[in-house]
């Protein structure tokens, strides 16, 4: 991959912590995360169902639903500027702008009333009202590779199909040029085919815009084509942090070992998971020691003793484990 | 490859049209509204030229006159003739009606969306409100309310509007309970799209079918409501209302002057009767969940 030459940092995330307070007690979704994206950039981030990567997602624009969430410490700086603690103007105003969104299921993202060529004119009429004209919207769409784009503005959601209105949803995202695009399982809900040409859209228009990509996944076979850098998360935290080339050749973390067995081939007759052995832990009890130790292949007596081994760096790569150094 | 774009209310309305007795109730609330809006022509004409309008104009010599071809309905107690008076009740029907939904539907949609879609105190406390507006006799409240404006017109749209908002609202309420967690809400909010933007522009219009059954729905209990009000004294005064019209006519059935009774009864009969076959209509096309729903509790 091209890997753009370490230039600026647009968004650094230093120990990020969300919790839920539920019926439960408190639910640590994310606890300490930390990771930067530079402009143009690909990050991955990758993890099992219920690891928190949508919460680390919607708190970098603190779109965390609250109550019952709440933002317990840490800082997001979006050019250096930290997004937790700005005015709610100031928000609206990155809000779509700065960082843009597209989630999972397309079909739902889209307001079912509205035809969706009057949905990307609004998104410009929010920050680039100048440009809110039909002209503009056929482009768009035009752009995210919608055949018959004038015909198509004036669809309304039902009318198209699960890839179109994830195309919808792109151009609705990148309607106000947004520094960054964070893609939440963009593909999860589409067919295999349309998830490979989604992906391939994405990588198209981050070469042609410029703008860097949050991509988060739980299946590590999606990633290679588009990431730069990958994030492992497990139960709340980073627990591999590395260049996609050699993480996914030279997987470290027995976490990211196991999820890179567990890959979905694609085009293979069904599309089945194997799982890893255990169980997601459950957030709002305590395991001590590292949180993966239950269900390691390596563990070892001292990890269930804490602390929780901390995230050691080498070479550009790091490791929440003290058993398999880079 | 041209798919007409169909919306939801086109589809709505093309099952409207295939139902017959629908399109029937339909025929006769136009025709209604086009009587009503008729009598609001004759009486402006008849108050802006300062002029007794035809349906006051009172003749002695031809009291309680049965129903002939100068006199359809016959005429009242003072010889006036009934019929006119009818089509003028049409019109004080309407206006109640159109009054009081707009009146009680801000208030149910307002608060309703705050209620839902905030949640928390504000949710509680507009419960609370509801739920003590609820426990007043609605028909004691009216009587207090048009006591206090005075009676008339006004204080009859204010007292029925201001004590049937709370189904409404109570729906709306449970509608944006949904929609708030929607994906569509957030990915709006993830846009930067602002909070009173997102109730009022992006949830109302997913609700907005609730709203439009529901003023079908309370039309015709506005009317009788009215009625009920005339009947009781407070009601609209000096204008010939169904309720009046009522009122005075009972008095005089057992002199066998039926005519005064049968056209009012009847004309609110008629109407009241299409409005809510109407509104029910109206649901089925509108509500498909509703449908459903009741479909697999029968
Ligand atoms: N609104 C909420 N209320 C309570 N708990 C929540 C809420 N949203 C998320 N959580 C909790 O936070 C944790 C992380 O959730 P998150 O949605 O980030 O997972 P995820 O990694 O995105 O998983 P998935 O792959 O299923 O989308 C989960 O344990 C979940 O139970
Ligand atoms: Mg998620």
């Amino acid at each position: 991959m091209t890997t753009n030459s370490p230039t600026e940092v647009l968004l650094r995330v230093i120990d990020l912590r969300v919790s839920f307070f539920t019926d439960e007690g408190e639910v640590r979704a994310v606890d300490g995360v930390s990771f930067e994206i530079r402009r143009g950039e690909t990050l991955a981030l990758v993890g099992e169902s219920g690891c928190g990567k949508s919460v680390t997602a919607l708190a970098l624009t603190r779109l965390v639903p609250s109550p019952p969430g709440q933002y317990r410490g840490g800082q997001v700086l979006l050019d250096g500027e930290d997004v937790l603690t700005m005015s709610k103007q100031r928000l609206r105003e990155i809000r779509g702008a700065r960082i843009s969104y597209i989630f999972q299921e397309p079909a739902t993202s889209l307001n079912p009333v509205f035809r969706v060529g009057f949905q990307i004119k609004e998104a410009l009429q929010l920050h680039r009202p100048e440009l809110a004209t039909d002209d503009e919207v056929v482009r768009l769409l035009e752009l995210v590779g919608i055949p018959d784009a004038a015909q198509r503005a004036r669809a309304y959601p039902h009318q198209l199909s699960g890839g179109q209105q994830q195309r919808v949803m792109i151009a609705m995202a990148l309607a106000c040029h947004p520094a960054l695009l964070v893609a939440d399982e963009p593909t999860t809900a589409l067919d295999v085919t349309i998830q490979k040409q989604i992906l391939e859209l994405l990588r198209d228009l981050k070469q042609k815009l410029q703008m860097s990509i949050l991509l988060i996944t739980h299946n590590l076979g999606i990633v290679g084509d588009l990431a730069d850098r990958v994030a492992v998360m497990y139960a709340g935290r980073i627990v591999e942090h590395g260049p996609a080339r050699t993480l996914l050749t030279r997987p470290l973390h027995p976490y990211t070992q196991a999820l890179l067995k567990s890959i979905p081939r694609l085009g293979a007759q069904r599309e089945r998971l194997v799982s890893i052995p255990g169980v997601v832990p459950n957030p709002a009890r305590l395991t001590t020691g590292c949180k993966f130790h239950p269900r390691c292949p390596l563990v070892q007596p001292a990890c269930s003793a804490e602390p929780e081994p901390s995230l050691e760096e080498r070479d550009g790569r790091a490791v929440r484990c003290p058993y398999v150094m880079p | 490859m041209s798919t007409p774009a169909t919306s939801l209310w086109r589809t709505a309305w093309q099952q409207l049209r295939r139902n017959r007795l629908a399109m029937v109730c339909l025929g006769v609330i136009a025709f209604y509204a086009l009587v009503a809006l008729t009598a609001e022509g004759i009486y402006w004409y008849y108050r802006l030229t300062d002029q007794t309008p035809p349906y006051k104009q009172v003749n002695f010599d031809n009291r309680f006159a049965k129903p002939s071809l100068r006199h359809p309905l016959g005429t009242d107690s003072l010889g006036r003739d009934v019929l006119l008076q009818v089509i003028q009740g049409t019109r004080i029907a309407f206006e109640v009606g159109i009054l009081t939904s707009l009146i009680a539907i801000p208030i149910a949609v307002v608060l309703g969306a705050l209620a839902g879609y905030y949640g928390r105190r504000v949710d509680d406390f507009i419960v609370w409100l509801y739920t003590v507006f609820d426990s007043i006799p609605g028909l004691l409240f009216i009587l207090a309310i048009a006591i206090v404006v005075g009676k008339g017109l006004l204080g009859v749209c204010l007292g029925i509007g201001l004590t049937t908002w709370v189904g409404l609202c109570r729906l709306i309420r449970g509608e944006y309970i949904k929609h708030r967690d929607r994906q569509y809400v957030l990915a709006a909010r993830a846009l930067g799209v602002k909070n009173f933007a997102i109730m009022f522009r992006h949830i109302l219009p997913n609700v907005l079918h609730l709203v439009i059954i529901s003023f079908s729905l309370r039309f015709p209990g506005a009317i009788l409501t009215e009625v009920v009000l005339s009947y009781l004294g407070v009601g609209v005064q000096g204008e010939p209302s169904w309720g009046i019209m009522i009122s005075d006519a009972k008095l005089r059935l057992w002199q066998g002057h039926w005519w005064e009774l049968a056209g009012a009864t009847a004309a609110m009969f008629f109407i009241v009767l299409a409005f809510n076959l109407f509104g029910d209509a109206l649901r089925d096309a509108l509500d498909p969940k509703l449908r459903t729903a009741e479909a697999k509790t029968a």
